[in-house]
């Protein structure tokens, strides 16, 4: 798989970056060679293998009993946000 | 409504219903409505570094019984999958959601149509899913938005139907069930103004006659059943102009405008989002034992359909039965009225006429009747016993919604209790005949329609307290 540059500019828009136009061919040279490991293991014959999703051996996913253990600490927790307001995060504004 | 042209509508719903936990799908903050902003957000909601996320046993029992309640395959195994995208109110950067193994799939409900029929509709899939927080744009400075982060992370169903739905009412019927359904399973309050249960419709439209089905469009965020059949309503309609007129219509995503009564274009598939799913490699896929499903469903309630034929078999008129087993706040009230048994349908003839007229004259829903369910039943078992007449009960009613006294009360503090006392009306039987000889002359001739101004003049005399059956008895047997 050969990594183009409008490809690059999608994949910046979708994670809302912004890179000037010179920077993109190193970015598509960086991914070609990450992509081209990927590929390298895609070579394996992997038929009859089940996908593996864990390294963990766990029968399950751990499961909480339903109860409510995290107590209100906004104060503290919005000391580390950027700005907030009225108890609220605020952000710059963004309507869809 | 119907479409001209002989088109058909094709519609699928993907129905939200929140999950009622006490806790968040991944993280310990607490769900309560209303709560302060951010105030039930901890660092697992706000997406901090390192933190990880714990699945909630409720919110993955509850799934098991949706999908034991729609007669759906509930999956050994489902992987929870990251669908990324980003919005000031998904600090993380992503939804944990599920993506190709749901939790459940294969399922189905009936639907109740307003003529009386049901139709099956097939459900694809249910995934788990945790909800995203709130931006709220028209408040404060003008370029700022506000994000709280209360409701991320609130656990979700989406409830994904075929497209088996041909019209609006089908639409809106389907809405219902489910309501009902997640309501009598305790695992959604149904809520649909609080946004509790929500859904988006997909909607296309074909010649009848054709299978094949054409470009749809998806209405967001609809969140009233009024709101699912009119939006569908008008976007079948758009797509017949359109395609009427030659033109093609555009996959896109729109959005129900209730005031301008129009559905909006929100995205056209050029700007569809793409979401890069993958599994989360913070979560083990959820393995579940046969065991565990048994148990739940041993636990399930009678539903819907099970309990409407129920009411059917104890005597109760298919609308009633419908109506009763339809809505768990009737359904509640009816269960707590005491001697149901002996007289379920003159208890459900009083729920479904008396008391529904009065709670819809002052506004009231049934869970804040003025009228007890305990105390309803007792005035229906003073009616039974020959207490009270019926007469005299639609009076003792009227005081109970009144006063809030109990019907004994009511009943000993007025004397209105029923005479059933031989010798006392027998006495104003006699009263009667006596007072109108040429009406008896009639009767003894053969006027037998007269025999009811004797009934009515020893009601009268006894304020309408008789016993009515006895005074028949008493009148003929002193006019034989």
């Amino acid at each position: 798989m050969t990594i183009e540059l409008k490809q690059i500019q999608k994949l910046a828009s979708l994670s809302r970056l912004e890179f000037p136009a010179e920077k993109l061919p190193a970015f598509a040279a960086e991914f070609q060679s990450i992509v081209g490991f990927v590929d390298k293991i895609q070579q394996l014959k992997t038929e009859g293998v089940p996908p593996l999703t864990s390294v963990a051996n766990l029968e399950s996913t751990p499961e909480r009993p339903d109860v409510v253990t995290a107590p209100n600490n906004r104060e503290a927790l919005q000391k580390s946000a950027v700005a907030a307001e009225m108890g609220f995060y605020s952000v710059p504004r963004i309507v869809e | 409504m119907s479409l001209p042209h002989n088109y058909e509508m094709v519609i699928g719903l993907e129905v939200h219903a929140q999950i009622t936990t006490q806790s968040k799908l991944f993280s310990g903050s607490a769900t309560a409505f209303g709560a302060e902003p951010n105030t039930q957000a901890n660092s697992i909601d706000l997406g901090m570094p390192g933190m990880l996320p714990v699945l909630n046993a409720g919110a993955v029992d509850a799934g098991i019984k949706l999908g034991l309640a729609i007669n759906a395959t509930v999956n050994k195994t489902s992987v929870f999958a990251r669908k990324n995208y980003y919005y000031p109110d998904l600090p993380k950067g992503y939804q944990i959601s599920q993506y190709d193994k749901p939790i459940v799939e294969h399922g189905n409900i009936d639907i109740d149509l307003p003529d009386g029929t049901s139709k099956n509709i097939r459900i694809t899939r249910m995934h788990l899913e945790e909800d995203a927080g709130k931006s709220i744009h028209d408040m404060g400075a003008t370029n700022v938005s506000y994000v709280d982060l209360n409701r991320a992370g609130v656990p979700l169903m989406e409830i994904v139907s075929e497209p088996d739905l041909r019209t609006p009412e089908e639409a809106g019927a389907y809405m219902k069930k489910m309501r009902t359904l997640v309501r009598f399973l305790g695992i959604c309050d149904g809520d649909m103004e609080k946004g509790n249960l929500r859904c988006d419709a997909n909607v296309s439209v074909r010649k009848i006659g054709s299978d094949k089905l054409n470009t749809r469009c998806e209405i967001k965020n609809l969140n009233s059943i009024r709101h699912v059949m009119e939006a569908i309503q008008f976007e079948a309609e758009r797509h017949v102009t359109v395609w009427e007129s030659g033109g093609e219509v555009g996959q896109e995503t729109r959005l129900w405008d209730p005031d301008a009564h129009e559905t909006r274009t929100l995205r056209s598939k050029e700007d569809a989002h793409d979401y890069r799913y993958f599994p989360d490699p913070d979560l083990l896929p959820l393995n579940l034992k046969q065991e565990r499903i048994e148990k739940i469903r041993a636990t399930l309630p009678k539903l819907p359909d099970v309990l409407k034929q129920e009411f059917l078999k104890m005597g109760l008129a298919p609308e009633q039965a419908g109506l009763i087993s339809s809505d768990k706040d009737i359904y509640d009230y009816f269960m707590k009225v005491p001697f149901r048994d002996v007289m379920p349908r003159e208890i459900a003839n009083w729920i479904t006429g008396d008391l529904f007229a009065v709670l819809n004259k002052s506004g009231k829903d049934i869970t804040e009747s003025p009228v007890s369910p305990e105390d309803l039943g007792h005035l229906m078992n003073n009616i039974n016993s020959g207490e009270i007449s019926g007469k005299i009960a639609k009076q003792v009613f009227a005081t109970m919604v009144e006063t809030g006294d109990d019907p004994s009360t009511i009943i000993s503090k007025g004397g209105l209790s029923q005479i059933s006392d031989e010798s006392a009306l027998k006495a104003a039987c006699e009263k009667a005949l006596a007072a109108n000889p040429e009406a008896v002359a009639k009767y003894k001739a053969g006027n037998e329609r007269i025999f009811g101004s004797f009934v009515g003049f020893v009601m009268k005399e006894t304020k309408g307290q008789a016993n009515p059956e006895l005074v028949n008895t008493l009148l003929k047997s002193l006019l034989a």
